[in-house]
């Protein structure tokens, strides 16, 4: 049995690090709390991990450095980069990003087919805008153009980045579009609802063995209903394997789910 | 939940944003991590320009890349340490297999650290050039970790810098250093301590660290980082 507590040989490991003559040392040193310390070690993996981590350490830092103290303390003196990287850097992502934006690939997936959708609906909205005569109408038909924009802007930052798409199904099974998620951005896109009465919303929830929470509502743009959430303005969610996306109809103030399903998608498949 | 403000972002925050296409994260992470990854390929290549278009490179290879990086293999520095070790490997290879060249000239400039003076080397040795009898990979290693672990020491507050030299340089004792220093023993041990733990939060996930070592596993971030490296696919 060590006679050496734990605190305490940790506190003389951290002491022999700070002279590595005496951390080389430590193996045949006679000193009794050296002793002590090699007795503890044979019993606690965790100091030995301790006092290796410490060693490697101060062997990268013996290796690093020259022996004479000036040559050392040149080789160390701090060294700044230019101040014109930095605007090089930048610039350069800030022009690839661009062209980046410009080249999204096409993928054989449900969601570029959306995207190619969305885009079309964009066209066809405004269209329509610049040919009713009502300002009233002109003004909504813009508001679904610039939505669908966003749609069109968040498809393309889901696409671009590494994504998961799962088909969303009705309560009968068939498929009626797609959910879609990157680290930073979720899209919801189908043509399988009709536009609620006006005291009714489509509402959107994520739910599994343990809570349902409501994170959005479905909004219509001609006989397209999406969804479009940034990660920035919305609580992180964990997706497991149970993890559902539940669509249902509810009261225009409903917090609390009470509808059936609607449309659902099994997030974890 | 993530905010906007990215400054207070970790390291997987921020990679999550960059890779998300957010050019002020990226922003974020080039004034956080370039001063340490410049000053580490500037000790390895000793050409201040060279340098530069490999930093550069390293960085918009983050940009590209960023959904590759794993912070549980490690730091986003030592990630993006590892891209720039590729990029900076390649650049002397490359360079070495010029006809006529059997070692790589290094331009020195006054007042940058001067890499190629006391400490630096000023030609890159040759066994770091393919075709050498000696394998130039472990000669790259051990120059780019002594490269690293230079530039942690460099970014210390100047008086815990003079107690590491000192320590670990002359192999001088706390004693013999407070002497030296003319400062309180207990001051020397407190610097030397802080000093201590911000070099192991910064290099001790360096997996060549272990490289160095026999019988230690490559660590996986440089595998990902390796792969991150690759030209764009």
């Amino acid at each position: 049995m060590s006679t050496m507590d734990h605190a305490a040989a940790h506190e003389r490991i951290e002491d022999l690090l700070l002279e590595p003559a005496r951390l080389a040392a430590l193996e045949a040193s006679g000193e009794p709390d050296d002793v002590a310390l090699r007795e503890h070690l044979s019993e606690c993996p965790t100091c030995r991990s301790d006092l290796e981590t410490g060693r490697r350490l101060a062997r990268a830092l013996g290796a690093a450095l020259p022996d004479t103290t000036a040559a050392a303390a040149a080789a160390v003196e701090p060294i700044e980069p230019p101040s014109s990287l930095r605007t090089r850097v930048i610039g350069a992502v800030h022009d690839t990003a661009r062209s980046d934006v410009a080249t999204v690939p096409a993928r054989n997936s449900g969601l570029s087919r959306w995207a190619a959708l969305a885009a079309v609906l964009v066209v066809a909205v405004g269209a329509v805008g610049v040919t009713v005569d009502q300002a009233g109408k002109r003004a909504a038909a813009e508001a679904e153009a610039t939505a669908l924009t966003n749609v069109v802007a968040a498809v393309h930052r889901v696409l671009a980045s590494e994504h998961k798409v799962v088909p969303l199904r009705t309560a009968a099974g068939t498929d009626a579009g797609s959910i879609s998620w990157s680290r930073h951005d979720w899209v919801v896109l189908t043509t399988g609802l009709t536009a609620p009465a006006s005291e009714q919303r489509y509402k959107c929830w994520l739910e599994d063995s343990e809570r349902t929470v409501l994170v959005g509502q479905m909004l219509f743009a001609g006989d397209t209903a999406y969804w479009v959430k940034s990660v920035d303005d919305w609580a992180t969610w964990e997706i497991g394997p149970e993890t559902l996306f539940v669509v249902t109809l509810e009261a225009a103030d409903a917090q609390v789910r009470t509808g059936e399903p609607v449309l659902s998608a099994d997030l974890g498949s | 939940m993530i905010r906007d403000d990215s400054t207070s972002l970790d390291d997987a925050g921020l990679a999550a944003r960059i890779a998300a296409g957010d050019e002020a994260a990226f922003v974020i992470a080039y004034d956080r991590h370039s001063g340490f990854v410049f000053g580490s390929v500037v000790r390895f290549l000793g050409d201040r320009d060279a340098a530069a278009e490999v930093v550069q490179d390293a960085f918009v290879t983050l940009w590209r890349r960023a959904r590759l990086f794993d912070a549980r293999s490690g730091s986003l520095l030592t990630w993006l340490l590892a891209i720039a070790r590729h990029r900076a490997i390649d650049r002397l290879r490359a360079e070495g297999r010029r006809p006529g060249r059997d070692a790589v000239r290094i331009d020195t400039a006054a007042g940058d650290g001067n890499p190629g003076g006391p400490g630096g080397w000023t030609e890159m040795p040759p066994e770091l050039i393919a075709g050498s009898t000696t394998d130039p990979s472990e000669v790259a290693t051990r120059r780019w970790v002594q490269a690293v672990v230079r530039t942690g020491i460099a970014e210390l507050p100047e008086n815990e810098r003079q107690v590491i030299v000192l320590g670990y340089a002359q192999d001088l004792s706390q004693a013999q250093i407070a002497e030296r220093l003319e400062w309180p023993i207990g001051t020397v041990k407190s610097r030397t301590r802080r000093a201590l733990a911000q070099l192991r939060l910064r290099l001790g996930s360096l997996p060549e660290l272990d490289e160095t070592l026999p019988g230690q596993p490559r660590g996986s971030l440089a595998a990902e980082a390796a792969d991150a490296a690759r030209p764009d696919r």
